[in-house]
């Protein structure tokens, strides 16, 4: 017994030890748990989404009768479905060129030291960290048919008039009446969830824009003032091509986080007018939650899955170029 | 009003706990001095009554927050309280916004558990297969109020299935609410929809547009099924089948939409496709609208306001007449649920056949929203209904006597002619009708090719559900 101790103890007990040891025992022991939570939290529920997505399931069952991709074809052919698909796309790729070229100015303002920077990065910051509904919320406040401020200030300013013959509203939405109804004309809608989704996405990509500034080497910063790059041709030549591996990150990141956004149209919309601003989330929770149609819904979320698929792929490949450069 | 603690009547006068600590004293008693004759003992002090006495745990009621704040909470603390001490149940309620009902509710099936009662702000057609019917207590109260109102039944019952799929706790008439000096200014009256068609525009420019919402929210769905009924465009017919684009539904419906489209450019503005649910109250408080279509929360919140111009200024009135009919939809048609998971069935039947029973108090502390959907439910029915609303002493006094006519003359359900179903939920959780209106008034479409589309939309959903065995 002694002996036994004096190697360190019982066999069973070494024979743990020497496993734990071996990195094929150990990684999957320490990878484990999170595997399990995300087949809990994820897999689970998307294999559950794909099987009702092929049954007739209802509101209020888990399970159906199979119907093959009936689901699927309905929906394709409903306009509400297409609006909502075109939406998505529209919401998603729109927001995020502004994302883009707002993100790469500001991030070439706030790299620069200036009196109070902390005070404007923090304000810029600010929308990435309220709740989206709180912060949707104060959209739709800012927006209201009634009390908007936006409008407010516009009338108050004596530019409501003026905004609507700067950019021609009655042509841009016809029959479109001052003030304007920001949520209830289609097109004034589709502009104003844009500029939603982008103020929500701009500082994420505005920190991830300075960090990649930041990860400039200094000598191609010299190098570039050397060979009289400035301004704009610093911006297009140098800065851009080096930050693009990151830039594109952010920009799949924000497109993943707006196709599957929810709260932004469902709060400011509902997706009205007239289901003209429905996107593929919000449809699928009409139609599979409120209306009871559970197949259906889930069917319509599915529809989301190979554009996110896609992205992914490209995001993963992306984050792993931009770590190795 | 009656005082709280009268506000609740146990109708098998429940013991409580001192008072079954006094009788058991007394048995004992009686058993010592009289020796181990319990039917002497007990007929000494009358038979020990443990009718109420059989529930016990908790019961979780998940429900609205009542467009009546004040009603929650007597709701909560006091009728709920009560009606738990004398069954020995604890009550738990919960309140949501409405619009957060049906996901709610979903969520709670998914989990295949939540709360006992799960009320609704309108029937619930599509959870049918995980609800208890209810047509025992349906039964039950019948026996003891007579017949329930034809919108609460034909709201709640499926007659494919022969079953009561949820027990009606309340609806709320949908009045008109107008601001009478408005109309006098504008030679305006409300009567009928052409006078409201002709009137709208001067309505708009004494700067008071007309409020007829036609956006994605409840209350034009509402709205808008009410102004199909009143120029005959039915969606579906006696028998739940779809009938739209038939003959007269279609011509009606075709009339309806341009009368809409007519108000919408002469009377009213953009605002009526942006609205939520809380819109219309919004603009009307705000003194913009002429008119709007809703429930009394908005004459009553002008009440609290302390705005007494804008209170006494506000009457309410039935709906519009149509070339067919005068017809509105109920407001809100609240219905409870008792889950098949549930886990205290025995309470949440009880307390639904209770409060049914007992209802003149919840009609009161609602400020006459919640109407009781068997009449009986107050003594002398329509009649008691139509006195106590007289007496309300807000100015101009009287106003609220029209509720009642609303309630009894001019309310049905969404479905009219036929019943609230799955194919009426969806239609409306969709929002086909305002999408279909809201198309035609902003220029989109034309009346013909909307009612077109419309019913063809309609009639793929009717097969669904069909296929689910629900209509």
């Amino acid at each position: 017994m002694e002996a036994e101790s004096a190697a360190g103890g019982a066999p069973s007990t070494r024979r743990w030890r020497h496993a734990l040891e071996d990195r094929r025992v150990l990684a999957p022991l320490l990878i484990a748990p999170a595997v399990i939570f995300i087949v809990l939290v994820v897999g689970l529920p998307f294999g559950w989404a794909i099987y009702l997505s092929l049954t007739d399931a209802i509101g209020g069952s888990l399970s159906g009768n199979w119907v093959g991709f009936d689901n699927f074809t309905n929906a394709w052919s409903d306009d509400n479905f297409q609006k909502a698909l075109r939406n998505t796309l529209i919401f998603t790729f729109a927001s995020q060129i502004i994302v883009v070229i707002g993100a790469a100015i500001l991030s070439a303002f706030l790299v620069r030291d200036f009196r109070g920077r902390w005070i404007v990065r923090f304000l810029i910051v600010l929308p990435w960290a309220a709740p989206v509904v709180l912060s949707t919320i104060t959209w739709l406040w800012i927006l209201d048919s009634l009390y908007s401020v936006l409008n407010w200030t516009l009338d108050r300013l004596h530019l409501d008039n003026a905004l609507v013959w700067l950019f021609d509203v009655t042509r841009f939405e016809e029959g479109a009446q001052v003030p304007l109804q920001w949520l209830g004309r289609p097109n004034l809608a589709l502009a104003a969830i844009t500029l939603v989704h982008a103020w929500r996405i701009l500082p994420f990509a505005v920190v991830i824009f300075i960090a990649g500034r930041a990860s400039i080497p200094n000598e191609v910063e010299d190098a570039s003032k050397i060979d009289g790059a400035t301004g704009l041709k610093k911006l297009w030549y140098v800065d851009l091509p080096l930050q693009l591996p990151i830039a594109l990150v952010a920009v799949l990141f924000g497109i993943v986080f707006t196709a599957g956004d929810f709260a932004v149209v469902y709060i400011l919309t509902a997706g009205g007018p007239f289901n003209s601003t429905q996107v593929l989330p919000t449809w699928a929770f009409q139609i599979g939650i409120n209306s009871g149609s559970l197949g259906e819904g889930a069917a319509i979320s599915l529809y989301l899955f190979p554009l996110l698929v896609v992205v992914t792929v490209a995001m993963l490949f992306f984050a792993r170029r931009a770590q190795v450069s | 009003m009656s005082e709280a603690s009268d506000e609740f009547e146990a109708h098998n006068s429940p013991l409580t706990r001192s008072d079954l600590v006094k009788r058991a004293g007394a048995a004992a008693f009686a058993v010592s001095m009289f020796g181990a004759l319990p039917e002497k003992a007990l007929g000494f002090y009358g038979p020990l009554r443990f009718k109420n006495k059989q529930l016990s745990g908790e019961l979780r009621i998940m429900t609205w927050a009542h467009f009546v704040p004040a009603y929650d909470v007597w709701l909560d603390q006091t009728y709920a309280k009560q009606w738990g001490e004398a069954n020995d149940v604890e009550v738990k309620i919960d309140h949501i916004n409405n619009a957060l009902l049906f996901s709610t509710g979903s969520a709670e099936v998914a989990a295949q558990s939540g709360h006992d009662l799960f009320w609704f702000i309108s029937p619930p057609s599509s959870f049918q297969k995980q609800v208890l019917p209810v047509n025992d207590l349906v039964q039950e109260v019948t026996k003891k109020l007579g017949p329930m109102s034809k919108v609460a039944k034909k709201s709640t019952y499926n007659p494919r299935t022969k079953k009561f799929f949820g027990f009606p706790e309340t609806y709320a008439p949908d009045p008109v609410q107008y601001r009478k000096s408005y109309l006098q200014e504008a030679g305006v009256s409300l009567n009928t929809w052409e006078d409201v068609r002709k009137g709208a525009a001067k309505l708009k420019q004494i700067g008071h547009p007309v409020g007829l919402g036609m956006s994605n929210e409840i209350d034009s769905n509402m709205l808008l099924t009410s102004l199909l009924y009143c120029y005959g465009g039915f969606i579906q017919n006696e028998e739940n089948r779809i009938v739209f684009g038939q003959g007269s539904n279609r011509k009606g419906a075709i009339e309806a939409l341009e009368v809409m489209r007519d108000i919408y450019r002469n009377g009213m503005t953009d605002e009526v496709f942006a609205w939520t649910a809380a819109s219309n109250n919004q603009a009307f408080l705000a003194g913009r609208l002429s008119m709007a279509l809703n429930a009394i929360s908005i004459v009553r919140s002008a009440e609290k306001s302390g705005n007494q111009v804008l209170a006494d200024d506000t009457w309410l009135a039935s709906i519009p007449r149509g070339p067919v009919m005068r017809l509105g939809n109920e407001h809100v048609m609240g219905v409870y649920v008792i889950w098949k998971f549930a886990k205290n069935k025995e309470a949440a039947r009880k307390y639904l056949i209770d409060q049914q029973l007992n209802y003149r108090p919840h009609f009161v502390r609602s400020e006459y929203y919640n109407f009781p959907p068997w009449t009986g439910a107050i003594k002398g029915g329509f009649e008691t209904i139509r006195k106590m609303a007289a007496q309300d002493t807000h100015k101009p006094k009287g106003k609220y006597t029209v509720l009642t006519t609303i309630a009894e003359k001019f309310t049905t359900n969404p479905g009219h002619p036929g019943h609230t179903n799955a194919v009426i939920d969806e239609i409306f959780q969709t929002w086909m009708l305002p999408q279909m209106f809201a198309q035609v008034a902003q220029g989109k479409t034309d009346p013909a090719d909307a009612v077109k589309a419309f019913d063809t939309k309609a009639k793929q959903i009717y097969r669904k559900w069909k296929a689910q065995g629900l209509v």
